[in-house]
């Protein structure tokens, strides 16, 4: 799957779990830069985005993530 | 007074830290908010959390290396579980890893249902602030003071720290006056009306108090 195509997956799944059509997802996006990005609904994201792309994080992947952009190499990582 | 002897907690204090989590959260209430956002049982609960506080993860109320306890005659008879609050890594999504990782897929579908409720109780963490989540006291210790000795000593052990911050529910009376007598001040309040947050959480408002530090 391309890296784009990811992007466009990833951007729907933020906008249903956040309740927010404006989001639009940069490499650099955190929890600070997102209305409602709490412990519950990272784990909602987490669920959706395994879900989509048919993978299961690491524990040491999640810790490791900080941005989207990680989020996305990761995922990218798994479906290779 | 009883000699108390403070130290960092370890592998071996886990069951307590547990206690002290599960006890935390239910604000003594008798409602346990994780049983009821999660669908599971204290039991099960309780086994999860053994399992996250292995991994050794730092910065949440999950980590071992955030709690202090206080001892004496090698019996555990209180604990702080405390940090400073990161920008760069909070410790809400800390917490929502460790939590995603080790709770079963039908929790996490369960918890969506309430998730919009719960954040109506939503206050963010205060960055760079020693922050307090986690204080318990046996009851057989209380009135000794401990609360006083443990923040103490995470303060002296976070040199350079400006600001402790604490949110706990409103209901927590006893808590509040002993959170003021050490400096805490009131800061923020959030209350909502909606009902059925009452079956979900022990109470329907939240608080939260800081201290600066001189």
């Amino acid at each position: 799957m391309e890296r784009n195509e990811i992007e466009k997956k990833l951007e729907k799944i933020f906008k249903t779990v956040f309740n927010n059509d404006s989001i639009v997802l940069t490499n650099e996006l955190t929890a600070n830069d997102v209305d409602g990005w709490d412990s519950l609904s990272h784990m909602l994201l987490i669920s959706e985005v395994e879900q989509e792309f048919s993978i299961r994080f690491k524990l040491n992947d999640l810790n490791k993530m900080r941005n989207v952009g990680d989020m996305i190499n990761i995922i990218t990582s798994k479906l290779q | 007074m009883p000699e108390y002897k403070i130290r960092e907690a370890n592998i071996n204090d886990i069951d307590f830290i547990v206690k002290a989590i599960i006890e935390a959260e239910k604000s003594g209430s008798e409602i346990f908010s994780y049983s009821k956002i999660f669908n599971l049982k204290e039991e099960e609960l309780n086994q999860i959390f053994h399992q996250m506080l292995l991994e050794e993860i730092e910065g949440c109320e999950f980590s071992i290396s955030s709690y202090l306890v206080a001892e004496i005659n090698n019996k555990i008879a209180g604990t702080i579980g405390a940090w400073i609050e990161n920008k760069e890594n909070p410790s809400t999504i800390i917490r929502g890893n460790l939590l995603s990782y080790f709770l079963p897929k039908s929790s996490l579908l369960f918890a969506s249902q309430q998730a919009k409720i719960i954040s109506e109780l939503n206050i963010d963490h205060v960055i760079d602030a020693l922050t307090f989540a986690i204080v318990y006291i046996s009851p057989e210790h209380r009135g000794n003071h401990l609360f006083e000795l443990l923040a103490n000593e995470h303060i002296k052990r976070n040199k350079g720290v400006k600001e402790l911050s604490i949110q706990l529910m409103a209901n927590n009376v006893y808590a509040i006056k002993s959170y003021e007598r050490y400096g805490f001040k009131k800061e923020l309040e959030m209350k909502s009306d909606n009902l059925k947050l009452l079956e979900i959480l022990p109470y329907n408002e939240k608080i939260l108090m800081k201290k600066q530090l001189k």
